[in-house]
């Protein structure tokens, strides 16, 4: 029988021939119709993990602030680039209050007008306000002091507040302050949900489609207007959940800037030339809570042996390395009205000992569970850094790798909570009372509080620091720097790190500066070199 | 031939419904709180209790299942807790950009999978055959997030032949103005005349399916082989070959359809096991399909996402076996009967 070769039998068997045509048409079709990724140089492209979930800038209360903020405009903004920070005007030229801090006035810029064409006035304010106060969603509650609005001109109106609050921040915080058009109401649902929005901000809302982009196009009546610098005609926020695809973006020139890359694939960036990393403040930082209702955290000295055990060096230099500092604290030390307390409780085994004695437990059948975020690779090199240290006492560490959904589910009933849990925690208003309101004061039920500590002193000072914030900042601080005392020497918490945020961006881009009141880049102060 | 298709579907409706009953119950034993994703990150405690009750979590869950099959009966899925989005929507979106990755990538291994297969039977024990079948090996061995990044590397990074992510470049969804009329891009692109979509497309689609059909061309490749071993063993193929017919010529008249069988019913379950699998190659390459979806909605406890995906997932791979089944049909005239 006469056998061909291999290959023509392959031939046969398969058309080839076909195939070979079909490659060849689809080849000559794609080479010559598809687009190549060709970055258009007046737009800015971000690339970032997650969508938008919410529109309504009202209840917005997440990854919504990278958009919003570029869109939108509160009446001041917060300056944190420098401590201890200030407030600079936004769509409020001035403002002044009354000497009990419970009447502000404040004096609109004119001249402004929301995308829609609407102009911006006093009557915009005070419906803002009461929508957002109404829907009681996101964080709509930073306006519950607000008692009530009286529009003095068209450009001129004052708050009534039931109790005296730094109602600047609260004005300028990242969430819920947002000034947007009156015509929402106008708006269906339906609308709200595939995308709106109507600022007075630099860029206005041209397109979403979800779970891929996000397109901003320059707001020709914007009112600083467009002739100050080279600036960008558009942003782009491009979803790409893969951290090494946004990696190879920014390597690309596909994106200008990137957004949380991890500190391990930072390495490769460092010698080119292209890609500025810088590590900038922030003010989140991560804590141990240790629960103060279980045993065996339930007695102040072995609480005490536990945060002795801890290794905030280590965890610094090894762990963190460029990504976090050294807390010195219970809140960040960049945050306005942060005074470093005179002693945190620090690494000292010996001393751990000394108060494992006192605490009259018997380490050979104490287990403790140690709660954390698994998603977090810090967070486990951190617990193991405790498990060793404490395995050195006579201690066995349970450790519960976990989401945070669950983690915390589990960590507001006593039944169910561990001893120690990782947290993190970065403020809606910039003010320290934001960390002691939410973790430190007594709740029934259990919210965030989840040492389960109770306090009546740390819950009156934290009100009074509060609110002599906008009378008496001062006085405020050194409260401050007293609840931390307390809850230092109560043994609530162990503090670990202040994080800095990685800021990848394309080295050709002028006009990055960084301001941790708001995680967002402003592109209309961007440039292109 | 209608009592078989009332037969399939009675079980259809059936499978659907067993499935999303047990999905309901075993998710609400998962720990974790969907609350918290609903309100945000610093939520107050009135926000947790009023969204509760939105959520109907505050009902018992006898009440919470009866207004679970209402709904399901009209089908209305819900919201998704994490993207606030109806979840219907969020199927639609995703579903067929999934199913266009996965048939993609059934139809690039298949086609080099089957042909290598039948020359594999063809040349057996010699090297040629275990070349081939080791490629096969090396698909089913390496792991698909770590191929998709080379290929990335490889062919973004290096060679700058294909896009690095995405369905389809930016600059070509905001220009086109495609009908949408199936929800496959490259069928409504190819409909509505849009070449530059179409090709953007595919030029897209390729590195993503090649990285997905490589870990299935082995299966479907030692399938092939195996069939048509076991076929030319046949009495009727040695009938042919004493006829005169050679080897190559007695596959491609009658022994290559004894394989179809075999690996139709392989490609119908690769198929569901792709759908179900895709969540890594669209991370990589960003692809806004199912998988991503179906993974971030049960780390997050989104419950109504959660059903609903399982419920597409379960009609879909009911369906596609139920077409393989008619498929036979055309195949073995036996069956037909």
């Amino acid at each position: 029988m006469n056998r061909p070769g291999f290959f023509l039998e392959f031939i046969k068997v398969s058309n080839l021939n076909v195939y070979v045509f079909l490659a060849l048409a689809l080849g000559l079709g794609f080479w010559s119709c598809s687009s190549r990724p060709i970055k258009d140089k007046n737009t800015f492209v971000i690339a970032t993990y997650n969508d938008v979930k919410d529109w309504d800038p009202a209840t917005a209360f997440s990854l919504e602030v990278l958009p919003m903020s570029n869109m939108y405009e509160p009446l001041l903004w917060f300056d944190a680039s420098t401590i201890p920070g200030k407030v600079l005007p936004g769509l409020a030229t001035s403002y002044t209050k009354s000497n009990d801090g419970l009447i502000w006035k404040f004096n609109l810029r004119e001249n402004v007008f929301f995308h829609d064409g609407k102009e911006f006035n006093a009557k915009a304010v005070k419906f803002v306000v009461e929508r957002n106060k109404k829907l009681n969603g996101g964080a709509s509650y930073i306006w519950d002091p607000v008692e009530k609005i009286i529009i003095n001109s068209s450009h001129e109106v004052t708050f009534f507040l039931s109790s005296p609050v730094p109602f600047d921040k609260i004005v300028s915080s990242q969430y819920g302050s947002w000034m947007y058009s009156p015509d929402i109401i106008n708006i269906p649902s339906d609308s709200l949900l595939s995308g709106y929005g109507s600022g007075t901000g630099p860029y206005q809302l041209k397109k979403w489609v979800r779970n891929k982009h996000i397109l901003l196009e320059k707001f020709d009546k914007y009112w600083r207007g467009w002739t100050m610098l080279n600036h960008y005609n558009s942003i782009l926020i491009q979803v790409v959940s893969e951290s090494s695809t946004r990696l190879q973006m920014i390597q690309s020139g596909l994106a200008d800037y990137a957004i949380l890359i991890p500190a391990q694939l930072l390495n490769i960036l460092d010698e080119n030339p292209d890609i500025i990393v810088t590590y900038l403040d922030s003010w989140t930082n991560e804590f141990y809570m240790l629960n103060t209702k279980k045993p065996p955290t339930d007695n102040l000295w072995f609480r005490r042996a536990l945060a002795s055990s801890f290794d905030r060096e280590t965890v610094d230099k090894h762990i963190y390395k460029n990504t976090g500092v050294r807390a010195k604290g219970l809140i960040p030390q960049s945050m306005p009205l942060f005074q470093e307390p005179d002693s945190l409780l620090n690494f000292d085994l010996n001393r751990a000992r000394i108060y494992l004695e006192k605490s009259k437990i018997n380490t050979n059948n104490t287990t403790i569970d140690f709660s954390f975020v698994s998603t977090y690779e810090e967070y486990r090199l951190t617990a193991f850094m405790l498990l060793d240290n404490l395995r050195s006492l006579g201690l066995n560490l349970e450790l519960k790798p976990g989401l945070w959904s669950t983690n915390w589910d589990r960590a507001k009933n006593i039944e169910t909570s561990p001893n120690i849990i990782s947290m993190a925690w970065w403020p809606t208003v910039a003010s320290p009372s934001d960390w002691f309101f939410s973790l430190y004061n007594t709740q029934t039920p259990i919210n965030f509080n989840l040492s389960h500590y109770g306090n009546s002193i740390v819950d009156s000072l934290t009100q009074r620091a509060w609110s002599l914030e906008s009378i008496d900042p001062e006085a405020a601080k050194s409260l401050y720097k007293q609840i931390q005392h307390i809850l230092i020497n109560d043994c609530v918490v162990i503090p670990s790190v202040d994080i800095k945020i990685p800021s990848v961006c394309r080295s050709s881009i002028v006009g990055l500066k960084n301001n941790p009141a708001y995680s967002s880049v402003f592109v209309y102060d961007l440039g292109k070199k | 031939m209608y009592r078989y298709l009332l037969n399939k579907l009675t079980q259809m409706v059936l499978i659907v419904f067993v499935v999303s009953s047990i999905t309901f119950f075993v998710i609400r034993l998962f720990p974790g709180d969907p609350v918290h994703l609903w309100v945000g990150g610093h939520p107050t405690e009135e926000q947790i209790e009023r969204a509760t009750k939105e959520l109907g979590l505050n009902k018992s869950m006898y009440i919470q299942y009866i207004s679970f099959l209402k709904n399901l009966v009209s089908l209305d899925l819900g919201v998704s807790i994490r993207t606030k989005q109806p979840v219907k929507l969020e199927l639609a979106n995703r579903f067929f950009a999934t199913f266009e990755l996965v048939f993609f990538s059934m139809i690039l291994a298949f086609i080099i999978g089957f042909p290598l297969g039948l020359l594999a039977a063809l040349k057996s024990n010699t090297l040629l055959d275990t070349f081939i079948r080791g490629i096969g090996y090396i698909g089913l061995a390496i792991p698909i997030f770590w191929l998709g990044m080379m290929m990335q590397l490889l062919f973004f990074g290096t060679l700058q032949w294909f896009p690095l992510q995405g369905r389809y470049a930016g600059v070509s969804s905001l220009d086109a103005q495609l009908i949408y009329t199936t929800g496959f891009l490259l069928f409504d692109s190819l409909l509505s005349g849009e070449w530059r979509l179409f090709f953007d497309g595919i030029w897209h689609i390729i590195l993503p399916a090649s990285t997905m059909a490589f870990g299935v061309l082995g299966i479907i490749l030692r399938t092939t082989r195996s069939a048509m071993v076991d076929s030319m063993n046949e009495p009727f193929f040695q009938t042919y070959i004493s006829y005169g017919f050679n080897n190559v010529e007695t596959i491609r008249c009658s022994a290559y359809k004894n394989t179809l069988i075999p690996v139709s019913t392989i490609a119908g379950l690769t198929f569901g096991l792709m759908l179900g699998g895709t969540f890594l190659v669209e991370s990589i390459f960003d692809w806004p399909g199912l998988g991503q979806f179906s993974v971030l909605s049960i780390l997050t406890n989104d419950f109504p996402a959660i059903i609903g995906v399982t419920i597409l997932y379960t009609i879909t791979y009911v369906i596609v076996n139920f077409s393989i089944d008619i498929f036979y049909g055309f195949v073995d005239p036996r069956i037909k009967k």
